[in-house]
């Protein structure tokens, strides 16, 4: 859909969220008997050159259209990876996408996770897709039927 | 002139997806969601060829609005395809019980709609 050429990297981890951004991220949330989120981040230039390529059309600035291509993007690469990892984690719902635009952004994820990172490289460009997933905690029994009742209710 | 309806709440696969039908000679009628698509085929008076839709949308989803779109009778013998990320079995399954045709995984290019849409007789 995009045409690009890209060169993955190496797979890296790090604990806690990767929490400096500068330019467009997305986040797309995962849960099933595992919880995790998914998202991207690139500079706001290879946003508009990749919402370019989605829909054929120039893009001077970071509109509202930029985003959603992004959001898209998001939604379109974490959801196939939800589908490989279905097969090993179980069925996973996947929320709708948000995608942030701005500089010298913080963000935060609740919790130690350990994030997977893989940077793809397209010419100067680079787009970081970064996923983190945890098994949803098992309550202990009597909170686990209550749980049921309310999901039955 | 065959008509389509495309049903997704993202702006960017709408426009794709009516450059590529408006390419293999389709008008399109897009709607953001499954209420909108509703009134969409009640304003066309169910006068489509084809319907593509997503499933992950808010309000009403797509496996909800396959159910709704099945129960009109001007619909029922209306190609329906579902154009999604959902890969699990079971969602696949459900799709295709409520009355959709066809599956297509995100991302597509017009050449994989294009076989879907001639193997759904859609287009010669």
């Amino acid at each position: 859909m995009l045409n690009m050429e890209i060169e993955p990297g190496a797979p890296i981890f790090e604990h806690d969220f990767p929490g400096h951004f500068d330019g467009v991220v997305s986040f797309v949330g995962m849960a099933g008997e595992w919880l995790g989120t998914g998202g991207l981040c690139c500079n706001p230039s290879f946003a508009r050159r990749i919402a370019g390529c989605f829909l054929m059309m120039d893009f001077p600035t970071v509109d509202d259209d930029v985003l959603d291509a992004i959001g898209e993007l998001t939604n379109i690469i974490i959801g196939n990876v939800k589908g490989t990892i279905e097969q090993s984690v179980g069925p996973m719902a996947l929320s709708t996408p948000t995608c942030i635009v701005g500089q010298d952004l913080t963000a935060r994820s609740l919790g130690r996770n350990r994030w997977t990172i893989v940077s793809f490289r397209c010419g100067e460009d680079k787009l970081d897709v970064m996923m983190h997933l945890v098994p949803r905690v098992p309550l202990d029994r009597e909170s686990e039927s209550r749980r049921r009742m309310l999901v039955d209710f | 002139m065959s008509k389509a309806l495309v049903v997704d709440d993202s702006r960017t696969i709408r426009i794709i997806l009516t450059k590529m039908l408006t390419d293999l000679g389709f008008e399109v009628c897009p709607a953001a969601d499954g209420k909108e698509a509703l009134d969409v085929v009640n304003r066309e008076q169910g006068n489509f060829s084809a319907i593509m839709a997503d499933w992950n949308m808010p309000e009403m989803n797509g496996l909800e609005l396959v159910k709704q779109l099945r129960s009109d009778p001007r619909l029922s013998a209306v190609p329906i395809m579902m154009i999604t990320t959902e890969t699990e079995t079971r969602q696949v399954m459900a799709a295709l019980e409520a009355g959709a045709n066809e599956y297509v995984m995100k991302p597509f290019s017009r050449d994989i709609i294009a076989d879907k849409l001639r193997l759904l007789g859609v287009l010669e």
